[in-house]
């Protein structure tokens, strides 16, 4: 297993992040996490990526704790921002300088497939911004990707486009949990999904019974969440 | 006056205590619950033996 | 380390402009010392210390909130960014604190120079003349003895506090940890400070050389428990102790290796 939560709750100061949650991802495997705002996805990538520590349980990531992990995992926070003075050639030098994983070729091809202009943060707009912030994630090569609403803030004409060039990143042993609260763009992205709600784990289920059994990602969400 | 500040002594002592306190629960961070800790004690340390 | 290297590059990004300004503001005060010549002779030099020890301290002051600004960074997003690269705390604190040393260094050197313009514009009504050995003790010697002594255990313990807020960032109680931090911090260095003063010159001093004089003058300092210190300024030479340097870098060196272990510990 790539990374496993074993009874994981995290407390919060007044409300509670996860509640006793057991899920386990093998490698090779695109999952997506679904649920409402505050149903806890968002916590889940972060005790995965190691920003977030367990109030009790364990995580593991690559057989050990994950912020000491955190040189083979790519995490990308929907709170994550860079430093306004920042372009996307002064992010190649950061990235370069502290992730021995970071492709810079990959990382242009990638500025240019999503359209990101040469200009400061300062400068750009949050889906701008987001977008190369995304770059920078996807040419980094792991095993494990977390991904925390990378599509927020980009707009609808261009989700799919991104959609479409993050499918075609991924290898055949590359884990990624990619978290959202648009579920229709779920259809035909994820060979796993999980459904999150107040904290706990509602439903896990793989895509292919999903359609085995007829029922759509978007009808499931409305059964298990409504 | 002497009442006056003991009483206010207590107080300050209550609420450094209490502060202390939170700064223990607030964190799952053991060095920072160190340092919250020794902080907290210096402060209350100093009300205690008053303004010698 | 080519990661301390990045995280070097990146502070000096971000904290460019302060470092710019805060040595362009020497300019100010080198302004200060110099239209003081318009000031009766006897208070002249009163003025111009004052302006120096200001400059010093007010110095130290921008330095330290230069290096601290990790809780607009944590509300920015970009903590959550530094806390998952790969290079280990240490690094982290260490790239930082090593950039604000750099600018200090220069700072403080030039704030040197100027305390030997001052003795040199008016050295001669206290018999204190100018020579080469005073300018290099005056410019070089007294900036590492203030940086040693005072300024780099204050960023450190910046850092130290910048960094324990941020520890309880995600839980909540705001303005408690640095309140409690500072003002521990104060009283604790009130009874750090007696406790030095207690120790110093029992180590042989080490002599600054001021300037050639042609008079002894001693100068007395009392200390808060009325135990008399007594630092003669013979032929020019001010003897410094040297317990507070290694006290100073201990305290440094301590208060940078909690920091850099919080930063383990920190969530985001």
């Amino acid at each position: 297993m790539l990374a496993t939560l074993d009874r994981v709750t995290k407390r919060y100061a007044r409300t509670d992040g996860l509640r006793d949650m057991t899920v386990a991802f093998p490698p090779g495997e695109v999952v997506g996490v679904l649920g409402l705002n505050g149903s806890g996805k968002s916590t889940l990538l972060k005790l995965l990526a190691g920003l977030l520590f367990a109030t009790a349980g364990k995580v593991t990531v690559f057989g050990g704790r994950p912020r000491d992990r955190r040189s083979q995992l790519v995490y990308l926070g929907e709170n994550d921002a860079l430093w306004p003075w920042m372009d996307p050639d002064r992010a190649e030098t950061f990235m370069t300088g502290l992730y021995a994983d970071f492709a810079p070729a990959r990382y242009r091809e990638l500025l240019d497939q999503l359209g990101v202009p040469r200009r400061t943060t300062k400068a750009m707009s949050k889906g701008e911004r987001g977008r190369l912030r995304l770059a920078m994630a996807l040419a980094r090569n792991a095993q494990l990707y977390l991904l925390d609403e990378p599509l927020a803030g980009i707009d609808l004409l261009s989700r799919e486009k991104i959609l479409q060039s993050i499918l075609r990143e991924w290898h055949k042993d590359e884990t990624v949990l990619l978290s959202t609260h648009e579920v229709a763009e779920a259809e035909g992205l994820f060979d796993r999904v999980l459904y999150l709600r107040e904290g706990r784990l509602a439903l896990d289920a793989r895509a292919e019974d999903l359609r085995t059994e007829g029922r759509s990602v978007i009808q499931t969400f409305r059964e298990v969440l409504g | 006056m002497q009442p006056f500040l003991i009483g206010l002594r207590v107080l300050l002592g209550l609420l450094f205590a209490f502060w202390g306190f939170r700064l223990w629960q607030g964190t799952a961070s053991w060095t920072a619950r160190g340092i919250g800790v020794f902080f907290s004690a210096v402060v209350l340390w100093q009300i205690a033996i008053g303004t010698s | 380390m080519k990661g301390f290297k990045t995280l070097f590059w990146l502070e000096s990004r971000r904290s460019g402009v302060w470092a710019l300004a805060l040595c362009a503001s020497l300019a100010l005060w080198a302004w200060g010392i110099y239209q003081a010549r318009g000031i009766p002779v006897g208070d002249r030099t009163e003025v111009r210390t004052i302006l120096l020890v200001m400059a010093a301290i007010i110095g130290a002051g921008v330095l330290a909130l230069m290096v601290g600004r990790l809780r607009g960074e944590s509300r920015g997003g970009q903590v959550q960014v530094l806390l998952l690269t790969p290079p280990s705390g240490f690094t982290h604190i260490a790239a930082r604190l090593s950039f604000a040393l750099a600018v200090a260094l220069v700072y403080y050197v030039v704030w040197g120079a100027l305390a030997s313009w001052i003795v040199a514009l008016d050295g001669q009504a206290y018999g204190v003349g100018f020579g080469v050995r005073g300018v290099l003790g005056l410019t070089l010697g007294l900036p590492a003895y203030v940086l040693a002594v005072a300024v780099l255990p204050l960023l450190a313990w910046t850092l130290l506090l910048a960094t324990f807020t941020s520890a309880y960032r995600v839980a909540g109680p705001n303005l408690i940890p640095g309140t409690v931090v500072v003002l521990g911090s104060v009283i604790a260095a009130r009874w750090l400070v007696d406790g030095v003063v207690r120790v110093a010159y029992s180590l042989p001093s080490w002599p600054l050389f001021v300037g050639p004089a042609s008079q002894t003058s001693v100068t007395i300092i009392e200390t808060p428990d009325g135990q008399g210190q007594i630092t003669t300024a013979a032929q020019g030479i001010l003897y410094l102790p040297q317990e507070p340097v290694w006290i100073g870098l201990a305290l440094a060196t301590a208060l940078c290796a909690v920091a850099s272990r919080l930063w383990r510990e920190v969530e985001a």
